[in-house]
């Protein structure tokens, strides 16, 4: 079965119904993709395929408009998508947190042209973007970045240093901050662009992160050149762009987290028999909080509302959840997480360890705090 | 009956003007009110309303009882044996008939029938009993204003009706729970208020306390479990399971047993002191996180639930 633009189910039980028949019909091919990679490399290709089926398919295509690669009707139905996918057993693909983190930040900023031609990659599976944000010296403070652009005819010059740039390795684009302003022009100074990763002046070095992945990359970038036409939004105006990441990925993207913890709950039930009750009961207490925090957030932006500083919430709640879940897990699973090496004690050491970035990507958590205390609570600031 | 914003707007506004009017006798107020009526109507707003008020208010009187009543039908019981704190149920029935041992929320007056939920062979059984021959004893306790009654005592077989099984005491545990969480996040909100009106105003160091960092992220800790305890109350009344019931009570303990905490460090010796009315929540705060399953019993119980069935409940849905 094959959605259109004319068929697409109008309400969340038909999508869950008719996507759990679709699910159903390819699980063969679902559990080829879905397998445990070798590698980064062989876990991409397996990725962009699944994401390549499940595009064609039509169903990650709910949700954005037919103009930008996809089939219209409301977002909120393409989060069903994830969560059938995911209590169906098979992990969502993170590439699926890059459209959700990239890709509203792409429709709503991009030129028009540019989205229309850039957008359907991202959601077909056909490129992976990376996230060009935090610099050596800005990390929390990212209003100080210093990675530079200048105009130069038809072109902006980029000269400056990202760090922690997950999956750069693997990218074809690069979702750029660099400082268009004063160097002391904070916020305000700041543009979004469109960078292509094989742009001669990038010196990219991977990083190994503390789980043994090569998660992220340092990326050198040496007199590289963008064309104008790839500026997303105003010049000057990268902080909106960077505020629009930021909110989707505190909040939208916290539904597939929130999605795929629920599944590692299940199987933490399943393979630790001496799981104290009130552990389990603790461990989906937070979990649940984060899924009505991000079911409002996912309904909100469905609607197009505002959603303020509310993912700041969310936020929090995503790293309390995934820590409690996972050092339960750690505890509680036996000697086999810590001394065994077969894939399932591999993964749950893999995700524990994972868990502890949760609380520092993204924004960290003091961030968070701030921000609630500044914007929700209204504290009076430092004078 | 659906409700919009302004009609819940002024049902709030006359209520507050009824707990005003009537600090000493709110229950017959609210009777002539008509509020039997809204909660048979709409019981989502009913309890929202009210018992956010006495958690706000710290009023003498309560409605628990009539809450938990009406979640079964026809009983024409006049309050209910509530469990004690720590334990799932403290009253027992057997051929011998019912050994009660629970908490009042208010004297029963005599010749009143009470409800009691035991545990029993095969499961729990919920049933009426007369209160007269049973012992009731003020227990203000730890709680300031509330008259709470410890109530003991043997029934005969004889004098025991009974009125439903696990199902019952399913039903009324869940309507006390939600009733328990929406006052508890009374008390939380309030509670956080005191703090951000005080480190907002207060000065040391010559600034505002509320522009300390270490102050301000435990008022945000706060706020965040305030979030997370009004959205699980909310949801509390669109799924059947009663597991949502005890989300609902979990997520409003934590909000208050963190604002307790954080709270009363932030004001200072203030917050101490006999004359700020602080403690006030603080105590009703502990005795109504406690009642019908405190922070650990809940954790306990969803996780038998979840662990039992090995699977995980949909509620919640988009
Ligand atoms: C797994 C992972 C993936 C990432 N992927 C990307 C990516 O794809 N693209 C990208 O651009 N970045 C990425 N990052 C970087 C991430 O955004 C930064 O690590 C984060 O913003 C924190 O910056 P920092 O590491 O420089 O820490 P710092 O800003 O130096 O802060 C260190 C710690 O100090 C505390 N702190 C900082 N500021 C304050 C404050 N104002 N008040 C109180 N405490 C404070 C916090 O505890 C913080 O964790 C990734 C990071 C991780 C761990």
């Amino acid at each position: 079965m094959t959605l259109t633009a004319d068929t697409i189910p109008g309400t969340i039980a038909d999508v869950r119904e008719q996507f759990g028949v679709w699910l159903h019909e390819n699980s063969d091919r679902l559990r080829e993709l879905c397998a445990p990679g070798q590698d980064v490399a062989a876990t991409f290709t397996a990725q962009r395929e699944l994401q390549k089926l499940l595009f064609d398919s039509g169903w990650i295509r709910l949700g954005w408009p037919a103009e930008l690669g996809g089939l219209g009707g409301e977002m909120v139905l393409r989060a069903v998508v994830v969560e059938e996918l995911c209590s169906a057993g098979y992990p969502p693909p993170f590439s699926f947190g890059t459209q959700e983190v990239l890709g509203p930040a792409i429709a709503r900023y991009a030129p028009p042209e540019l989205a229309a031609d850039l957008l359907p990659r991202l959601l077909s599976g056909s490129e992976y973007w990376c996230q060009g944000f935090s610099e050596p010296g800005a990390g929390s403070d990212l209003a100080s970045l210093r990675c530079k652009a200048v105009e130069d005819g038809d072109d902006w010059v980029i000269s400056g240093e990202k760090v922690w740039t997950s999956w750069a390795q693997v990218a074809d684009r690069c979702l750029l901050l660099a400082r268009t302003g004063e160097p002391n022009s904070g916020s305000r100074g700041i543009t979004a662009l469109m960078m292509d990763m094989d742009t001669p002046g990038i010196d990219l070095r991977p990083l190994v992160s503390m789980n043994g992945d090569a998660e992220f990359c340092s990326l050198y970038l040496d007199d590289v050149r963008i064309p104008r036409s790839r500026t997303l939004g105003e010049i000057g105006g990268g902080w909106a762009v960077a505020m629009t990441i930021l909110a989707s990925e505190r909040g939208a993207a916290a539904w597939q987290r929130q999605t795929w913890m629920r599944a590692r709950l299940h199987d933490l039930l399943k393979q630790a028999p001496d799981l104290p009750p009130a552990v389990a009961g603790e461990a989906f207490e937070l979990i649940h909080a984060l899924r009505l925090l991000s079911r409002r957030t996912v309904h909100a932006l469905s609607r197009g509302e505002d959603i303020g500083a509310t993912p700041s919430f969310d936020k929090l709640l995503m790293s309390t959840a995934e820590k409690f879940l996972f050092a339960a897990a750690l505890e509680h699973l036996g000697s086999a997480t810590l001394f065994d090496d077969d894939p399932t004690s591999a993964g749950w050491r893999n995700d524990y360890l994972y868990s502890r970035a949760s609380s520092i990507y993204g924004g960290a958590a003091e961030i968070q705090r701030d921000i609630i205390a500044g914007r929700i609570l209204r504290l009076p600031g430092r004078r | 009956m659906s409700i919009d914003r302004t009609e819940l707007d002024l049902l709030r506004g006359a209520l507050e003007d009824l707990a005003t009017a009537h600090p000493a006798d709110l229950r017959d107020a609210l009777r002539d009110f008509g509020w039997a009526d809204l909660l048979v109507e709409d019981p989502a707003v009913a309890v929202e309303v009210l018992f956010r008020l006495q958690g706000e208010r710290l009023t003498d009187e309560t409605l628990l009882d009539e809450v938990v009543l009406a979640a079964i039908e026809g009983s024409a019981a006049a309050a209910v044996v509530l469990p004690l704190p720590g334990q799932e149920l403290s009253s027992r029935y057997d051929s011998e008939g019912v050994r009660v041992d629970g908490v009042f929320t208010r004297p029963v007056e005599a010749g009143a029938t009470v409800l009691v939920s035991c545990r029993a062979l095969g499961g729990t059984a919920v049933l009426a009993v007369p209160v007269d021959g049973l012992l009731q004893k003020a227990a203000q306790g730890l709680d300031l204003g509330r008259p709470w009654v410890r109530v003991r005592g043997d029934v005969h077989p004889g004098a025991v009706a009974h009125v439903g099984g696990d199902a019952a005491w399913e039903r009324m545990l869940a309507a006390g729970r939600r009733a328990l969480a929406a006052e508890l996040l009374g008390l939380g909100t309030r509670m956080l208020d005191l703090a951000v009106e005080h480190t907002s105003s207060r000065v040391q160091f010559g600034q505002a306390l509320a522009t300390f960092q270490v102050v301000r992220h435990k008022l945000a800790d706060v706020r965040v479990w305030g979030e997370v305890a009004e959205l699980a109350f909310a949801a509390a009344w669109e799924d059947t399971d009663p597991l949502a019931a005890t989300l609902a009570k979990s997520a409003a303990v934590r909000y208050t047993a963190t604002a307790r905490e954080h709270v009363q460090q932030l004001l200072g010796g203030m917050g101490f002191s006999w004359e700020h009315d602080f403690h006030r929540y603080l105590r009703r705060a502990i005795v109504l996180e406690s009642l019908l399953g405190g922070a650990s019993a809940l954790r306990a119980e969803i996780g038998t639930s979840i662990c039992e069935s090995g699977r995980l409940p949909d509620l919640a849905a988009l």
